[in-house]
Formats: structure tokens, C-alpha cells, sequence
């Protein structure tokens, strides 16, 4: 009851959960947050409580700098909830930080994006997260339906659409047609596995150890999917195992390529297998329009050269792909409210 | 999200390429053919054809249209930042909204709606409560009223008669009527009985009739020249009142008051204050005649 009268002092919320980066799309008022999903717990040895110190960007900068007693933590792990109590908090305060400075605890009405390939268990976690950082509704919308509205695509058209979603935590791959989805999967292959298995690389061929702020930066930085004309080189610095002392040295984007081939091989295996599972007519729509990349993922440096070579067919990277979901479930909330919740199937 | 609009005619007449003729411009300085293009590209030759010829309808949703384009300029090029501002034009399509990420979006004029809102409320609640304080007031204060009608032997009986004994001699009156029989015995020593009855159109001694003794009380502030006389024609009070002290009489109604400095005088009648009327003023002088109220 008092939740319904503070939600007429909150805005409609959408919310793209993810393991790498929470956003938070404001009805009228378009992207808000943009938040890495990292939280600083201090844990208080003395009366054995934890507390939250910082959320967001300034957690992110204390990942694998933190003193003992307190820890950055990320509480999404594979687009789903690893730590319950973490995420409320976190959703908690992205919530609040959204609406600005309010006098009331707001209580909006929520859409999140959830991983198609997620469990009822892992879907009521993030409901009741959601509900605990103050939401009074809240609608779960599979994060590639959300993708591909948010990227523009005809989804209510009677034509298969093809949307490839690579976030932090999975990747989803889904053909859509009048307002449903088809055909979907889910890898837990994203942008943290790219960072791992950078990692791993430079631990093997170099034998020093990079934190993971660091392969995230080579990443952005030199990672590339597809052999190009140009190579790039980055200086990094890392402990070396062997020493036991930082040392520098210097990575080029062939060297990450070659890193990333794992995780890039198992996306391309992911499409490739939703293409043979696609029925033929909705199979021939997609083959002439193409797939469309979102997702964080999509920012990867010729991802859609890869792909395009893998599978033949045209693939476009969506306008401002991070964003593309957050944005998507802020059209559902709209479209909601002209055609009731049972449009896109939401729960 | 299918708001893909149609090319803008007056738009392709301006001077210069525009989009894709920028694009079909840049593929034929290098010597490539469509068909190397279409092949590079994955999408089939009206298509690239299309996009030259800035036909972006025939390409379905904006997304894909986008895409080519995107991809078309990378292959040939040429500068996508032109030939997306050209496709915008065209289309008249609004470029994606940029992300807001400053966080202070409530005090952009949308955190002030609540704040009304809550006014609105709040004076909302203030004006039922005060008609619902309005209304409880004056209940309480009949309600103990017929009680003391029912109370009272020879009123009620009076009251009813009409009613249960149309026999008897006594006419048909209204109350009212009964009412002002009993008001002619107040002078009576039975009075007591009287007082409840006067209670039920208003209650307390609000009602004096005419010729009843009034009680005057006269606190000064100031010195004042006061003449006060009764009905009767009796000086109850002529002198210079000083400050400070405070008159009280008795005397038959109307009683006639001159005040020779009005603001510096409180007036009680009966235990009530009483409002010198303006009308009466003259300056700092009033005279003005204490009726029955």
C-alpha cells in the first residue's frame, strides 16, 4: 500500500542486470546509470557485520586493491545472482542514485533483464532482490528480446530476426518473430571469459601475473576478434611468477587474438547451432537481413568481421550496443502500458 | 521501433553526393564493383544498389540500413561520420539519445511535481479536517439539548400537547410559540427552568429579551470618559474611568455607552466580549446602544 503511493513519486525503472555493468534506463529521461556491478564490502571483524562502502564505479577502482578487511566484490556471476544480499544492496543503491535526490525512497516499477538461459530459482532471486531494494512491481524480460528492441529490429514483424547479445556474464543468441522468441540460447561465454582467458595467456607465455583490471584494459585496448592489417601493441605490468617482482613488457593484438580464440570460437559455435536450429523460412529472413550484435561484447574490434566470415552472413553491430538492452526494456515498459504485460510474455 | 521513414526528396536534390552517393563515389575511385561488394559485405546486389541510390526504405528497419552503411564506408573509405549525418537527414531519423549519466535528473523541474503534490495533499487533509472539526462542534453542543427538554416537566409537557392531547384547550401552537410564553416568565424566579430551553436554537444566554438586566463589564486600558445609562433612564456610570480598573453594572437593556476613548475599553456583556461597531466610532469617540444581542 505505501509502496504504491511513493510509486506515484518514482519513475518507471528498466534495468539490464549485468555481470559486468549495471545500467538503468529512466522513463523520459533515457540512460541514468551506467555502473560497473562491483561493491565494496568492509567486513567488521569486531561485531562480525559487513557494511557496504562503495557501489559502482568506485568499488570498480578498488578491485584487487583493497586492504584486508575490506573486499570489492562483483555479485553477478554469469548473469545470475552469486551473492543475494550484495546485489539488493547494490540494486539499492543504483535505484536511489537514478532518481536523484528525492525526499521519498523511491518505488518504481521495474523491468530486468534476465539471461534467457537462466533457472526459475536464479530468475526469483533477482525478483526478490529487486523487491528488497524497494521495487513495488517487477516484470523479468529475457535480455535478448530486450536487445533486439533496444537495437531498433522489427520484432513485431512476421520475418525472423536474428539479435546476438555478448555481455559481461553469457552471451544469447535468439531468433525472433511476432513479438516471441523462436529460438534461444545461452553461453556463459562474455566479456569477463575474454579477460580470463587473457590471463591465462600471459600466465602461460609470459609467466606473469595480470589482476583483472589489467586484462580488462588490453582487452579494450588491443583485443581484436579478427586478423587485421594493423597491429597494436600495449605496455603492461604484472608480477612475474618466476621472480616474484612486477616486471613490464609488451603485448600485440595478435598475441590477443590468439588468447581470445577460445571463448570466440565457443560464441560462433553458439550462433552456428541456433542457425541449424532456426526453422528454414525464418532461417532465409535472417540470411538476407542479417544478425544484429549488442551487448558490450559487440564493442570487441571486428567481432562482426568474425562472424560475418564464420557464417556467411551479413552482421550488423547495433547503435551504441551497451546500451541496447537497458534501452529495450524501457520501450517494453512503454509498450506495456499500451498493450498490458502479456506482449512479450513477461513474468 | 518501426519508424522507418521515407527519403526525403528535397533533401537528395541539395548540391553534392549525399550517403550512399558519397559511398557509390568512393567504390568507384577505387575500381571495385558492386558485386565485389555485395560479396565483401554478405548482402545481395539491389541492396548495395539501394543504398547508393539512398533507398534506405527498401532495406527494412533503420538497424540494418544503419549497418550497411556502416559497413559499406569501412570497406570503400569513406567518412561514416558524413554519411551517417546525410542519412540522418534524409531520413529525418533522430540520432540514438545520448546517455545521460549525470545523476541529478530530479532537479530538472520533475522532483517539483511531488512537492506540489504533496502541498496539494496536505492543504487537502487541513480543509477536511477543519469541516469535520466544524461539524463535530455544534453536534456536541445540541445534543445535550433535547435532553434537557425531555428533562424538564412542564416545558415537555406544554411541547407535546398538541399532539398527544388536541382535546385540551390550549390551541394549536407551534413551539415556538410555547417558546415565547416561556420567555415572558424569565423575569420569574423559575428561570433556572427557562435557561435549557433558551439552549436548542443557541446556546447560553446569547438570547436576552428586551427589558431583561444586561451585565456590563468595562476593563480600561487607558483613562476614558464614560457615560453608560439603562432602558430606565438610571446613570449607571458617569465619570473618568481610569486605566487599569475595570466597571461592572447591571442594568435594564438597551443601555446607551458613550466612550470617550473606545480603544482602550474591553467590553464583556454577560460573561461574552462585545464588538464595539464600527459605525459608531467617531474618531476615538463611540456611542452605540448595548441591545439584547
Amino acid at each position: 500500500m505505501f509502496k504504491n503511493i511513493l510509486g506515484y513519486f518514482s519513475n518507471d525503472l528498466s534495468i539490464d542486470l549485468g555481470t559486468a555493468n549495471t545500467l538503468i534506463y529512466s522513463r523520459g529521461h533515457g540512460i541514468v546509470l551506467n555502473e560497473p556491478s562491483v561493491v565494496a564490502i568492509r567486513e567488521d571483524g569486531s561485531r562480525g557485520g559487513r557494511s557496504v562502502v562503495a557501489v559502482g564505479a568506485e568499488a570498480k577502482n578498488m578491485l584487487g586493491r583493497t586492504p584486508g578487511n575490506i573486499t570489492a566484490i562483483r555479485p553477478l556471476k554469469d548473469g545470475v545472482i552469486a551473492d543475494f544480499t550484495v546485489t539488493e544492496k547494490m540494486l539499492q543503491h543504483f535505484i536511489r542514485k537514478a532518481h536523484g535526490k528525492r525526499y521519498f525512497q523511491p518505488s518504481p516499477r521495474v523491468v530486468i533483464c534476465v539471461p534467457y538461459g537462466s533457472t526459475q530459482v536464479e530468475r526469483r532471486a533477482i525478483r526478490e532482490s529487486a523487491e528488497g531494494a524497494g521495487a513495488r512491481k517487477v516484470h523479468l524480460i529475457p535480455e535478448p528480446m530486450a536487445a533486439a528492441i533496444g537495437a531498433g529490429m522489427p520484432v513485431h514483424e512476421a520475418r525472423g530476426s536474428m539479435v546476438l547479445d555478448i555481455g559481461g556474464g553469457t552471451s544469447e543468441v535468439a531468433v525472433i518473430s511476432l513479438n516471441g522468441i523462436v529460438y534461444a540460447s545461452s553461453v556463459r561465454i562474455g566479456g569477463d571469459r575474454f579477460d580470463e582467458a587473457i590471463t591465462n595467456y600471459v600466465r602461460r607465455n609470459y609467466g606473469i601475473l595480470i589482476g583483472e583490471a589489467t586484462a580488462e584494459r588490453i582487452k579494450h585496448e588491443i583485443g581484436s576478434a579478427f586478423p587485421g592489417q594493423e597491429v597494436r601493441e600495449i605496455s603492461v605490468k604484472g608480477r612475474n611468477l618466476s621472480e616474484g617482482v612486477p616486471r613490464s613488457f609488451t603485448l600485440n593484438s595478435n598475441e590477443i587474438l590468439e588468447a581470445l580464440q577460445e571463448p570466440l570460437q565457443g560464441i560462433v559455435g553458439a550462433v552456428k547451432e541456433a542457425l541449424e536450429q532456426t526453422p528454414p523460412e525464418l532461417g532465409a529472413d535472417v540470411a538476407e537481413r542479417g544478425i544484429v550484435l549488442t551487448g558490450g561484447g559487440a564493442m570487441l574490434r571486428d567481432i562482426d568481421k568474425l562472424l560475418m566470415e564464420e557464417t556467411g552472413l551479413p552482421v550488423i553491430i547495433a547503435d551504441d550496443p551497451l546500451t541496447c538492452v537497458a534501452r529495450g526494456g524501457g520501450r517494453v515498459i512503454e509498450l506495456m502500458d499500451e498493450h498490458g504485460s502479456a506482449v512479450f510474455g513477461l513474468e | 521501433m518501426q519508424d522507418e521513414t521515407n527519403i526525403d526528396d528535397e533533401g537528395a536534390e541539395q548540391a553534392g553526393p549525399l550517403a550512399g552517393q558519397l559511398l557509390a563515389e568512393a567504390r568507384e575511385k577505387k575500381q571495385i564493383t558492386i558485386t565485389a561488394v555485395a560479396k565483401e559485405l554478405h548482402i545481395d546486389e539491389f541492396k548495395i544498389k539501394a543504398l547508393e541510390e539512398n533507398r534506405f526504405a527498401e532495406l527494412g528497419a533503420p538497424v540494418y540500413a544503419k549497418g550497411y552503411l556502416r559497413r559499406y564506408a569501412e570497406f570503400v573509405g569513406a567518412d561514416s561520420t558524413q554519411v551517417f549525418a546525410d542519412y540522418y537527414r534524409l531520413t529525418r531519423q533522430e540520432s540514438i539519445p545520448a546517455i545521460v549519466v549525470k545523476n541529478d535528473i530530479a532537479l530538472n523541474g520533475v522532483s517539483l511535481s511531488p512537492r506540489i503534490i504533496l502541498v496539494v495533499l496536505l492543504v487537502i487533509v487541513a480543509a477536511v479536517l477543519y469541516v469535520w472539526l466544524g461539524r463535530s462542534t455544534p453536534a456536541e453542543q445540541i445534543d445535550p439539548a433535547p435532553a434537557s427538554i425531555v428533562s424538564q416537566d412542564e416545558p415537555n409537557r406544554t411541547v407535546q400537547l398538541p399532539a398527544d392531547e388536541p382535546g385540551t384547550d390550549v390551541p394549536q401552537a407551534s413551539a415556538d410559540v410555547v417558546v415565547e410564553e416561556f420567555l415572558g416568565d424569565t423575569r420569574e424566579p423559575d428561570s433556572a427552568v427557562v435557561e435549557p430551553v433558551e439552549a436548542i436554537p443557541a446556546p447560553t444566554e446569547t438570547v436576552v429579551p428586551a427589558g431583561t438586566d444586561l451585565q456590563i463589564e468595562l476593563t480600561f486600558s487607558s483613562d476614558c470618559w464614560t457615560e453608560i445609562n439603562d432602558a430606565t433612564g438610571r446613570a449607571l456610570f458617569v465619570d473618568l474611568a481610569r486605566a487599569g480598573t475595570t466597571k461592572r453594572m447591571s442594568g435594564v437593556a438597551p443601555i446607551r455607552v458613550l466612550l470617550g476613548d473606545s480603544q482602550s475599553v474591553r467590553i464583556q456583556v454577560n460573561g461574552r466580549v462585545y464588538a464595539i461597531p464600527d459605525e459608531s466610532r467617531s474618531g476615538l469617540t463611540a456611542r452605540f446602544t448595548i441591545d439584547k444581542q
